[in-house]
């Protein structure tokens, strides 16, 4: 049986993260940015200098609703923590939401509707044919499991 | 720790290129990919049995980070290759594949440790560079 297998933990994230922050410095203000992969969710935490003040914001996105498949699977976030956080990701979302009509955000909840996702004609067909047999987050890991459907 | 791995089975491989050539402007390799009888992933070679013909694309060498030129030694005759569309990163010469992946600042920070094909698996181990 076919198989195509994705792992990341949450240090190589983390680390890129620093990277690529430390060289992109017209991110102003945000000095660090963590991300934690748990059980219930993705939390973010960010350290942000505001007016010369340190300030440390978290949010946590919740995954309400995982996808069986690429075809017809939704994936339903919930959006909580630090209300300033929760905005700025919600109004990110709705950007996006403007591009693509598979995404949508109301209410601190974003739908991720693959059935609505339209790339390219090769990539929509290998998609369509993918079956997700795993999607686990778990003690700072992402393991993502992918089978092709006959 | 602080690890990214890829890995993909040689069915799951031999599908999706099947896949991707049956949509692709390469009518020749579409063509050819009908009539495969084995596909192998092995000893870092990737080994295609098509009608009579075995043909191998083996990893020569691969840049430190994801950016930069992926060297493959192939025994594809080169007559069957040319004049076919393939995609600007990709050079074929006489037995040599070249890929060469642009860097950018994210690509450039994140390590190969690892991209190997054995045992029926393609792995590739991706670290962040100190």
């Amino acid at each position: 049986m076919g198989n195509l297998k994705i792992h990341v933990d949450e240090e190589f994230i983390n680390k890129l993260i620093d990277k690529t922050i430390e060289e992109k410095t017209q991110i102003q203000g945000l000095k660090n940015l963590n991300v934690q992969l748990r059980e219930d969710g993705i939390k973010f935490q960010m350290e942000l200098e505001l007016l010369g003040k340190t300030t440390t914001l978290e949010s946590l996105i919740k995954i309400l609703e995982k996808p069986e498949d690429l075809e017809h699977g939704k994936l339903r976030l919930l959006l909580s923590g630090n209300e300033g956080v929760r905005k700025i990701l919600e109004g990110v979302f709705f950007i996006i939401s403007e591009y693509s009509e598979a995404f949508s955000a109301k209410d601190f909840e974003i739908l991720i509707d693959f059935s609505k996702m339209r790339i390219n004609p090769i990539i929509d067909s290998i998609l369509k044919s993918i079956k997700i047999t795993e999607l686990i987050l778990k003690e700072g890991r992402f393991e993502l499991s992918l089978e092709l459907m006959k | 720790m602080g690890e990214f791995i890829f890995e993909l089975d040689e069915d799951m491989a031999k599908d999706l290129l099947i896949k991707v050539l049956a949509t692709s402007k390469i009518p020749f390799l579409k063509n050819l990919f009908k009539h495969i009888s084995s596909f192998k992933f092995k000893d870092n070679k990737i080994i295609l049995d098509i009608l009579l013909f075995s043909f191998n694309v083996k990893i020569k060498s691969y840049p430190e980070t994801i950016s930069g030129v992926y060297v493959f030694e192939h025994n594809i005759p080169v007559k069957m290759l040319k004049d076919q569309e393939f995609p600007e990163f990709v050079e074929i010469e006489d037995n040599l594949i070249l890929v060469k992946i642009p860097t950018n600042n994210i690509l450039k920070n994140i390590h190969i440790n690892e991209f190997k094909i054995e045992n029926g698996i393609l792995r590739i181990k991706l670290g962040i560079i100190d």
